[in-house]
């Protein structure tokens, strides 16, 4: 998924890219989102729960949440002029009930 | 005149509400109580299945969690895969799970509901490897995360989300 309409540019999560040298290395970018669904999904899911079983709305949420955050990595990536990301991580947190907060984190570097 | 209809409206609104919850939620429990187990069991083997043809189809499973390729250095491609799935346990998985702490011991039901979601995600993984073209996935990592919804203290962090990502590479 590392198409988005934005920015395209290579993105791994491992330490280096498999088949390139990495040159340069220039620091550590993150981006960050928070997002929340509306009530009427929320009300959704609680119904849906009762049976138990996937929540559909929920994870379309936060995978479009991932997305953005990722991307909005990538723009800050690219305003270093970088043309790689390596070594992403992605931690998410409940901050405060309904909404949650995903951060997408790497190191840019500079490929061959 | 006005306002003391207005009132009564608004209490008689609250009233319906609460009898018709009052009605509702025992059915509810018992339906949970009742189809939960055998619709996971039921979902868990229609996943097994999937996941059998992709493994037949790479003769063995692209998932590894090594940080380097198995098969040599020639990469030609490296991409980023992610795939996440939420799941409420379900109401009664919920009163099971409340019981336990009490006298503890393990909850099977909760192991399929989480088990579900896993293999969902690494199956996703595998899927979208495939539809690419590529030959591995490494260095997948998996995350669990507990979402809190709209709801007062007690009920908070019931839904369970599963986050897993790695990197697909296609050999030369």
């Amino acid at each position: 998924m590392s198409e988005q309409e934005g920015i395209s540019m290579i993105m791994v999560n491992t330490e280096e890219v498999p088949g390139r040298t990495i040159t340069k290395t220039l620091g550590v970018v993150s981006g960050s989102t928070v997002r929340a669904k509306h009530v009427g999904k929320d009300i959704g899911a609680f119904f849906k729960n009762i049976g138990g079983g996937e929540l559909k709305a929920y994870t379309e949420l936060l995978g479009e949440s991932r997305d953005q955050a990722v991307q909005r990595m990538l723009e800050e990536a690219v305003g270093r002029g970088a043309n790689a990301v390596v070594n992403v991580r992605i931690a998410t947190s409940a901050i405060t009930p309904g909404a949650s907060e995903i951060l997408a984190y790497g190191t840019a570097v500079v490929v061959e | 005149m006005e306002v003391w209809q207005i009132f009564l409206f608004v209490s008689l609104l609250f009233a319906a509400f609460g009898i018709a919850w009052a009605l509702f939620s025992p059915f509810a429990f018992i339906y949970s109580a009742l189809f939960s187990r055998r619709n996971h069991s039921k979902m868990l083997d229609e996943l097994r299945q999937r996941i059998e043809v992709t493994v037949d189809r790479y003769g063995r499973d692209p998932l590894t969690n090594k940080k380097s390729p198995t098969f040599g250095e020639d990469v030609s491609e490296a991409m980023y895969v992610q795939a996440n799935y939420v799941v409420g346990p379900g109401w009664w998985n919920q009163f099971i799970g409340g019981w336990h702490t009490l006298i503890g011991g393990k909850i099977d039901s909760y192991d399929d509901i989480l088990t579900i979601a896993r293999q969902n995600c690494l199956q996703s993984l595998r899927e979208q490897a495939a539809e690419g073209g590529y030959d591995e996935v490494i260095n997948v990592r998996l995350e669990t995360a507990r979402l809190s919804a709209l709801s007062n203290q007690k009920n908070q962090n019931k839904f369970i989300e599963i986050f897993a990502y790695g990197t697909a590479v296609k050999y030369s």
